[in-house]
């Protein structure tokens, strides 16, 4: 009786319109941009990953003199 | 330097996108490899985030840094959270635009393109959207003006005829038009001649508006830039075809370009919403909302839920008589399919996922409701949606003072005599009690109610079903909530409403294994043996008492019996003015849930218009249900999260409870001025909406002094 609209979660027409008339070549090629897109995320991702990575290390490195008057002092000012 | 402990094994798993599962080959299967894909994005952005801070907390607390040092790291970590948030956000929204053809998404830091294709707006003269400095092919720059078209000889030579002349149309619609038939031809002849010979599909997007495509935008297809220059040529026919377009029911609504053109609407009001709660427009718990990796999708499904119905709704407003025609095809779909006139929302939804074309015909199911009050129907039995025929049939089962009388029925149901009530009938605030006090008042309750044979019993019990009865089951999402226990308490036997129980349908119900209970209570009480009245209130044991739950309005209180049905309806017998129960109250409820969409919806279109104050959140399971919570502020009226169905019937019980109740109830935003009581009372709930929308005084005009009358 009616076009068919598999999904309710997709209710823009538009979008339904565009995913129905697919072809199987058409998805291939969606899937290989998305996957491209995971790519350039995973890439991106990597360099936010490394950026943490060095802060962590700075602060690593700063703690390795004068430890115990450095602690002390925090505590002093934190209970005072 | 310390070494840096790696990622976590946690993060790394949940960064590695995992092996691609089966390749998509149906659209489906490609939305279910996009939301995949979405998934990993949001894990493993939120496994980065939530490493970098188990890390710097075990380093703080191992190696003990000095506080400016944290500070330091603590910023800077902060500032990559951010950027990884972020991250993910775009890579979201930029599979989601894959998957959708890059069409109507939002992306951040894009304008959604978005280009109207309406029939109405290619024959209203609206340019193509042509830059000026956008590269056109030669054949098609001619074709641009009617004037100096290379096809303009051609076409008139063809139909005889000047342009712009007004030749009445024989045929009824522009397609059927030889003049219209000849201008696609040549325009797609003159483009094939100067591009060569492409697929007609090619044909229709690259030929309608080549530079639109070159331009990355959405072009005019063929039909659209013919449809522009018959209107151009010929005025007077296009405009005659335009009027017919107005009423024109196609065969199937996805061809029609009214509606048509409401999706494209539908996509830009939900953009420019979104666009408005990310921005912080809609206040800071839809701003978190809508920038949340996890969560912004729900958003906008719900958003896009809402406005698909406002703009169904103008739909019907606009072109009635095309929504007339579409809620026959649901009428007619109801007659070959009468299983689907029972079915529960739920129940529908679940049906159109599994029935191929079930989400065209629910098209026509959410106009056939809408259409309803508003456009003439030749069978109103036939046009009711499945649960709209089960309220109708409850609405006329509301018992009132006298409202089973036949005849007594108007549009609202109520007459003037309806609202003359007794208004001792009804209650007020009870307090809270002890059992010794609690059998003092009823035992003066029963010196006032007298003495009753039990032939006078009996004979009254008949009397019961006539009471006033509100079901539970119609505020069942309300009574099914857990409320404030407030013990034992004397409550006004008049102002119970109802039973919470299935099995109950009026105050004279009996059960067949316990036929004469009421009679039975009621014989017990007029005893006035306090050994029988503990036998029945059980006032020293709680766990056994009557149980009630109550909803509190602004006139008064209503209560629905959770448990001890037969004892209320025995003291009802006996005109019992006060009886001892446990009570529980839900009028301050702060949170409730549904897994109904529509139900959602419904709430945020309340919270848009004054009615709540509060927020709807999506939450998926690990099963992939969808449930909907609804985090109150404040209401109205502590009933107003019910569905809109059950709203009008609980407003329009309460209003008979206590007349005048409901006149003095006021908005939640704005001047906080007060709500039409008619918008409240009105059984379809289209009032309701009518004011929902700002669109008050329309609704006036339409219903006329009935309507005045109902909101004073």
């Amino acid at each position: 009786m009616e076009d068919s609209q598999p999904n309710r979660q997709i209710l823009d027409p538009a979008r339904n319109a565009v995913l129905g008339s697919l072809s199987a070549a058409q998805i291939s090629e969606k899937v290989k941009k998305i996957d491209l897109i995971m790519t350039e995320y995973r890439a991106k991702l990597d360099q936010l990953k490394r950026k943490r990575r060095e802060i962590l290390g700075q602060l690593a490195a700063k703690t390795d003199s004068n430890k115990i008057e450095k602690i002390r002092k925090i505590l002093y000012e934190k209970d005072s | 330097m310390k070494k840096i402990p790696e990622s976590s094994p946690r993060e790394e798993v949940a960064a590695e996108v995992a092996p691609n599962p089966k390749a998509p080959e149906t659209a489906g299967e490609l939305l279910g490899y996009a939301e995949t894909r979405v998934v990993q994005v949001n894990e493993s952005a939120a496994a980065v985030i939530s490493a970098g801070n188990e890390t710097f907390g075990s380093l703080v607390k191992s190696e003990k840094p000095e506080r400016d040092d944290i500070e330091t790291a603590q910023a800077g970590l902060n500032a990559v959270a951010r950027e990884v948030d972020e991250l993910s956000r775009v890579t979201s929204c930029r599979i989601e635009a894959e998957v959708s053809g890059g069409y109507g998404v939002s992306v951040p830091g894009e304008e959604p393109v978005v280009v109207d294709s309406s029939f109405e707006t290619a024959f209203a003269g609206e340019p193509p959207r042509v830059a000026a400095d956008a590269p056109v092919r030669p054949g098609m720059a001619q074709s641009e003006s009617a004037d100096s078209s290379p096809l303009s000889g051609t076409t008139e030579a063809t139909l005889s005829g000047d342009a712009g002349v007004a030749d009445p149309p024989s045929p009824n619609y522009l397609e059927e038009d030889k003049r219209y038939l000849a201008i696609k031809a040549e325009i797609s002849s003159a483009a094939a001649e100067s591009n060569g010979v492409l697929s007609p599909q090619h044909q229709d997007v690259l030929f309608g508006d080549p530079t639109a495509f070159q331009r990355g935008e959405k072009p005019r297809d063929l039909d659209q830039r013919a449809q522009q220059l018959f209107a151009e040529r010929y005025p007077d026919a296009a405009s005659q075809y335009l009027a017919a377009e107005r009423t024109r029911v196609y065969d199937s609504i996805n061809g029609d370009p009214a509606f048509q053109a409401l999706g494209e609407e539908t996509t830009r009001i939900t953009n420019q919403d979104l666009a408005q709660a990310r921005s912080g427009d809609w206040g800071q718990a839809a701003a978190a909302e809508a920038n949340s990796p996890s969560r912004h999708s729900g958003l906008s499904q719900r958003v896009s839920n809402r406005v698909e119905f406002q703009q169904l709704r103008d739909f019907v407003k606009t072109y009635p008589e095309k929504a007339a025609g579409y809620a026959v095809r649901w009428d007619q779909f109801v007659a070959e399919h009468p299983e689907v006139a029972k079915m529960s929302n739920d129940q529908w939804f679940k049906w159109c996922d599994q029935n191929s074309g079930g989400w065209g015909i629910d098209k026509y199911r959410q106009i056939a409701r809408l259409a309803e009050p508003t456009v003439p129907k030749p069978e109103p039995e036939a046009r009711r949606a499945p649960m709209e025929s089960v309220t109708r049939q409850s609405t006329t089962e509301v018992a009132g003072p006298g409202a089973s009388e036949p005849g007594r029925s108007e549009e609202l149901g109520f007459t003037e005599t309806d609202t003359e009530v007794d208004e001792e009938y009804w209650g007020t605030e009870e307090e809270i009690i002890d059992s010794e006090e609690a059998m003092a008042t009823i035992l003066a309750g029963l010196e006032k109610a007298g003495e009753i044979s039990e032939d006078e019993l009996i004979a009254h019990k008949e009397e019961l079903g006539a009471l006033p009865y509100l079901s539970g089951s119609d505020a069942d999402i309300l009574l099914g909530q857990r409320g404030k226990d407030l013990g034992l308490r004397m409550v006004k036997t008049k102002a119970i409403a109802g039973s919470m129980s299935s099995a109950f349908n009026d105050w004279g119900t009996e059960y067949a294994d316990r036929e004469g209970r009421p009679v039975a209570v009621a014989k017990e009480l007029l005893s006035g043996d306090q050994a029988q009245i503990e036998e029945v209130f059980h006032l020293n044991k709680s766990n056994e008492r009557v149980k009630l739950k109550k909803i509190a309005g602004p006139a008064g209180e209503l209560y629905f019996t959770e448990d001890g049905s037969h004892r209320v309806a025995g003291c009802k017998l006996i005109n019992l003015p006060e009886l001892p129960a446990d009570v529980e109250d839900l009028s301050g409820i702060s949170e409730i849930a549904t897994t109904d969409s529509n139900l959602a919806m419904e709430w945020d279109e309340r919270i848009n218009a004054g009615l709540i104050t509060g927020v709807v959140e999506e939450i998926r399971d690990a099963s992939r249900q969808t449930h909907y919570k609804l985090k109150i502020e404040t209401q109205t009226l502590p009933w107003m999260v019910l569905p809109e169905a059950q709203l009008a019937k609980f407003n329009r019980f309460y209003e008979q409870a206590y007349p005048g109740g409901l006149d003095k109830v006021k908005s939640l935003k704005g001047e906080r001025r007060v709500i039409p009581k008619a918008a409240l009372l009105n059984e379809n709930g289209v009032a309701l909406n009518f004011y929902m929308h700002g669109r008050w005084d329309e609704y006036l005009q339409r219903h006329g002094d009935g309507a005045s009358r109902q909101s004073k």
